[in-house]
Formats: structure tokens, sequence, C-alpha cells
């Protein structure tokens, strides 16, 4: 469904990605791991159609379509979500209205009948269970004054309603207790099946303890430099990055010798 | 003043009284003398003045403008003002300055309240209005204040006897006909809330499309110890006219007064307020919303003087502009020297919609006592990029992402309106500017 070929990318300039390389199939669930600074970020910005990111050689395919030239939108309507590493607060409009605007611009998209409200709160009482996500946080405004772990509880919640293809969670661990970890997890363990797909962009290996992906990643200087099952994420834990960082040079100075 | 400019007035004034506007009433014709003192002495300010600084009034200065002699316009004209109308409120409605009798209804008021038109109520209340009326407007001396009292015709005039209570709000529409010559049209509201009243007012100066016209409007507002008084001024002129409106508060000791100003209408827009708290605990509330778009300028300017100890004020002004339209925001807090305990909080947020439109905003505060708590804010800005990416990577498209965000940005100052079915019009008119459909 994706496939990533030696992506280039720069921000402000200065080059992120260099030359990355990924494919994911239906079903699947990757985990991107990396230490700061080596484009994990980036690569899931830019996957969502963020702007401020240019890419300058390389492309992405999303079921046989360029990713790239779709509007943010219009890759929400094709099926990828993006969970933020930081959901953004929009005062004054509320959470439900803004989910409900978001699905049925999505169903609008794909022909398909916009739900009315009371469909519409049927569908949200099903998927509220999921991510245990307190009823009163539907009625505020969008993430204005959710804690950390309440931000990222909507995110999944979001997920959960609009039903993407492919999901693309973003440091989503970052900032939760091991209690809140623990649901975002199983939200996201009930929402994968054979039909869609995720990405776990991660720096811990901690939150691949209740997701457990198909393959790890390890992203290093723009480039994906080790791959393996979900035995290199605990690999990682115990040995950190810097080995991975070494093997990583020796490979780069080798091939330029 | 530009002589000619003065002359076209004195004119006007001659005019007026041969055709016998004010019906020759002691109590008006004294008012009436007075304005046209301050009016003929003064000067209509210009971008010199440092409280003018923003707002160019010469576009408006081309027109000479008369008011209307006799209440004329046809039915077919005057039926819109219907679409106005909310249920269960009196209703004094107001064209081209001459009360209009068929679309008034005042029912429920309380014992020996006063909730009449001007020109009755000087003949029926001469010790009230001989007492209250345009005192605060005649004490500046300010041109607009004076030269809508030099041609005191009409209006509304309120008062509340101690410890009366207005069930329902009182709607009060000035509609401007425009047509024939040049209209001014001079809306006057005096509201004299006494000790323990409760009251709701809305007011809504309003104005066919068409023709150029002036409404240069004044109210006046007194609430007694301990009143609860909330009135809302919703302009909705026509887009060729020119809008001008003065308003005074004074406030006794532990009284509340809230103010809301909606903006949406005219060329020209220029709304001050002058707040004085003048008692012991007070609190006066200032909210404020403007739209505009195309070439429109709006101007707030407000001053709250706290007068003084222990009060309180809060401020909330926000500007929405659109296309090239100008705006400005003066916010003066004055806190005397022995007005300790003040508690002073003022925030002014601006939203532009494009890179032509400009605002301009200005936060004044005086503070001669030292035990005070006095804050404010004011930002001028643009769509939040962050949460327009947000919203569109969840599907909403850009347009309907910005309409989203600029409705909600304008709902705060809705929802501080104590009034459903106000709410709920407003809500409407502003949904419908932005293309916002829910």
């Amino acid at each position: 469904m994706l496939e990533i070929v030696n992506l280039h990318a720069t921000v402000n300039g200065n080059p992120i990605l260099k030359g990355l390389n990924l494919t994911v199939k239906t079903g699947e669930v990757h985990a991107i791991m990396g230490p700061n600074g080596s484009g994990k970020s980036t690569l899931a910005n830019i996957l969502a159609g963020k702007e401020g990111y240019t890419v300058t050689k390389g492309e992405v395919r999303y079921y046989d379509r360029n990713l790239l030239e779709l509007s943010p939108e219009e890759r929400a309507c094709e099926g990828v979500f993006l969970a933020f590493q930081y959901p953004v607060e929009i005062p004054g409009v509320n959470n439900t209205y803004f989910l409900k605007t978001a699905l049925n611009s999505i169903r609008k998209y794909r022909g398909e009948e916009e739900l009315d409200a009371m469909d519409f709160l049927n569908l949200v009482r099903e998927k509220i269970k999921l991510v245990e996500i307190d009823e009163d946080l539907l009625k505020r405004p969008v993430n204005e004054g959710f804690s950390g772990g309440e931000k990222k509880r909507n995110e999944i919640f979001h997920m959960a309603v609009l039903d993407p293809k492919l999901a693309i969670l973003d440091e989503t661990d970052s900032g939760l207790d091991i209690d809140a970890l623990k649901i975002v997890a199983n939200g996201v363990n009930v929402l994968q099946s054979e039909h869609n797909s995720v990405i776990v962009v991660t720096h811990y290996q901690r939150l691949l303890n209740y997701i457990v992906p198909d393959f790890v990643h390890v992203l290093w200087d723009g480039r994906i430099v080790k791959s393996g099952g979900k035995e290199l994420a605990q690999q990682l834990e115990e040995q950190g990055y810097d080995r991975i960082k070494e093997e990583a040079s020796r490979t780069a100075t080798g091939a330029a010798v | 003043m530009n002589p000619s400019k003065k002359n076209w007035y004195l004119t006007q004034f001659d005019l007026f009284d041969k055709n016998g506007n004010g019906k020759k009433n002691a109590t008006s014709a004294a008012i009436r003398d007075k304005a046209r003192n301050i009016f003929t002495s003064g000067d209509f300010p210009t971008t010199d003045d440092e409280s003018w600084k923003y707002t160019n009034l010469s576009p408006m200065l081309q027109y000479n403008f008369s008011p209307a002699f006799i209440p004329d316009p046809s039915p077919e004209k005057t039926d819109p003002v219907r679409s106005l109308f909310m249920d269960g409120t009196s209703r004094m409605v107001f064209i081209n300055g001459w009360l209009n009798e068929q679309f008034t209804s005042i029912q429920g008021i309380p014992k020996k309240a006063v909730i009449k038109n001007i020109s009755e109520a000087v003949r029926t209340n001469s010790d009230l209005t001989g007492e209250f009326l345009g005192k605060q407007s005649l004490a500046v001396q300010q041109p607009f204040p004076a030269l809508n009292l030099s041609m005191l015709n009409d209006g509304a005039f309120i008062y509340l006897p101690d410890g009366s209570e207005l069930s329902e709000p009182l709607h009060i529409i000035f509609y401007t006909v425009p047509g024939g010559r040049t209209l001014m049209n001079q809306p006057f509201v005096q509201i004299v809330a006494s000790d323990n009243t409760r009251a709701g007012i809305i007011i809504h100066t309003v104005g066919l499309p068409g023709e150029v016209y002036l409404s240069n409007a004044v109210t006046e507002v007194i609430a007694g110890k301990s009143a609860k008084i909330e009135i809302a001024n919703i302009q909705y002129e026509n887009l060729q006219s020119f809008h001008i409106h003065s308003l005074f508060m004074k406030q006794s000791s532990d009284s509340q007064l809230s103010h809301h100003a909606f903006s949406f209408g005219s060329s020209l827009a220029r709304n001050d307020v002058s707040a004085t708290l003048d008692g012991e605990n007070g609190e006066c509330v200032l909210n404020g919303l403007f739209t505009i778009e195309g070439q429109q300028h709006s101007d707030h300017s407000t001053v709250i003087d706290h007068a003084k100890p222990n009060c309180r004020s809060r401020e909330v002004y926000k500007g929405i502009l659109n296309g090239k339209s100008t705006g400005a925001f003066n916010g003066k807090i004055i806190v005397r020297q022995d007005s300790q305990r003040t508690d002073a909080k003022q925030s002014n947020n601006n939203l532009l919609l494009t890179k032509e439109a400009t605002m301009n905003t200005r936060p004044q505060l005086e503070i001669f006592a030292d035990d005070v708590k006095c804050t404010h804010g004011a930002t001028i800005g643009r769509i939040d990029d962050t949460a327009l990416f947000y919203m569109r990577s969840r599907g909403i498209d850009p347009y309907r992402a910005q309409s989203i965000l600029t409705m909600a940005f304008a709902m705060q100052l809705v929802e501080y309106l104590p009034w459903e079915s106000l709410r709920l019009q407003l809500q409407e008119r502003i949904a419908a500017q932005f293309n916002f459909r829910n």
C-alpha cells in the first residue's frame, strides 16, 4: 500500500531525509525507531502533507498514486491518518463537532452518505470504549486544557472514528504513563486488522511491548540503517543506538572505499 | 470647524426648528441650545487628535447630511425591520428618527417605570427628563454627541425606579431608510436604572441598503447602587453609511453593568465608550466584536475610569478583518489615585484574514494608585497554521477549516450574551458572513 523510494527531503535547506526506503503492505505494523534528530517526525509529517518540507528526490507511492501530489485533506480522505506528536488545541471548536465534520468530509469525498447526528453519536459511543476517554472531553473544545495523556488518547479516538487505512503514530508514547500507554496501545491493537496498516514512530522501545510490530526499522541520519523483526527493538533497548550508529558509519565508510 | 460645514449644520438647526420636530418642548429646547453651543464652538476631530489617529473622517465630511423632518418611509421599505423582532420582548422601533407606533409594543412595565419615546417623555415626565436627559453627553463637550442633541427629537427614554425589574429584555430598533436627501439619523437612548434594578436592553441600529447616510447614535446609561444591567448594541448599518456611536456609562456602588457591542456594517464605524465606576465594588464589563470586509473601517475607543476603590472591570474586544478593511482599538483604563484594590483586565484579539487588512491596537493604562491588579493583552494574527493543518490532516478542506476557526474566534463574544434568541440571530449572521455551515 505504501512504497517510499529513495526519499530525500530538506527543511529550510537542511537535508533531513537522505535516501529513505520503506515498503509497507496492507495489514502490517511497522515501527520506526531512532534517536532524536534522525528524521522520524519529518517522515511522519511529509506523509501527512505538512508544509515546510521540500522533497528533493525520490517518491512516495500510496496505492499506486503519488502521495506527495495530494493535499493533506485528500490524503486523509484516501485513508492516511497522522496521530500528532503534539496534538493541536483549537479553542472554540467542540471536539465532537470537529470529528463529525472530519468524518463527513471524508465520507463525502468517498461518495458515501454523510452521517446524521444520531448515527454519529452511536458510532462515537462504540469507539469511545476503545480508548477509555472521558465523555466530558467530547464536549470540550478540541484538546483545549486536555492533559498530555488525554490529548494522545483523543488522537487515538479520532483515529478510531475515522478508521484509516494507514495510521502513522508520531511519538504517541511520549509523555504517557504506563496505564495511558496500555490504553493507547490497546486502542491501536483493536483497530489494526488485515485491512489496514500502522507505522509507529517512536524513540523508545516500551510502546512496542504493547503494540507488537511485524517489522522494526532504525532510522539514523535520514536513512533506514537497519531493519528486522520485533527482536530488533529489544536489542536497541539493551544496547542503545550507539552500536547501530557505529555499524552504520562503518558501512557508509566501507561503501565509500 | 470648516466654516461652510458649520454653516450647513446651522442651516439644518434652523430648518429643524421651523419644521417643529421637537414640538417646542422647554426641556428639549434647553438641551438643544446647550448642545448647539458646544457643537458650534468645537470642531470635528482630525487624525491629529490622539484618539482619532486611525480614523479619518474626511470621507464623511464630504457629505451634507439632513435629518428626516417628517416620518415618511413607505411600509414596504419599513417591513424588513420585522426580521429583527424577537419573541417576548417589549419593543420600540424608530424609523429615520421617528417612533413607529405600528411596530412598537410595550407591555408589562414595572410600576412607576417610564419606557417612552423622548418626545412623549419630555411632556409627561418633565422632572425625570429634566434631571437626567443628555447630561453625560453635554458634560463631555464632544462634537458628535453635541450634534445628536442639537436636533434632539425622539429616541428612547427608560427610567426604572428603585428595586424594579424588567423580566424580559427591552428591544429598541433604530432603522434608517435612506433616500431623497442625504439623511442623518441620530438615535438617542437614555437609560436610568435606579438602585437595585435588573434589566436587559438590546439596541439595534440598522439601515436598508442603498444610499449613503449618517447614523450618529448616543447611549447614556446610569446604573444605581446594586443595579444589574446588561446592554447590547448591534450595528447592521448599510455598507455606504457612516456610523458613530457615543456610549456613556456611569455606575454607583455594588452595581454590575455589562455592555456588548457587535459591529458589522457601515463604511466607517467609530464607537466611543466612556465608562465610569463611580462607587465602590462596582463591576463593569465591556465586550465587543467587529467583523469587517472590503474597504470597511471600524474603530473602537474605550475608556474605563476606575474613579472609586475596589472595582472590577473586564474588557474583551475582538476584530475580524477581511479584504482591505482597516480597524483600530484603543483601550484606556484610568485608575485614580484613591482607587486602591482596583482589578482591571483587558484583552484585544484580532484576526486578519487577508494580507491587505490592517489593524492597530493600543492598550493605554494610566494608573495612579499603587495597590491594583491590571492586566492587558493585545494580539493581531492570522488563522493559526498549525490548527489549519491539524484540521486538514483529518480531512477537512482548508476553506471549511478557516471558516470553522473564524467562527470559533467570533463565537466567544456571542456566548457572553445572556439572551439565547439574540445569540442565535448573531450566530446565523456571522455564519453567513464566513460561509460557515453546520
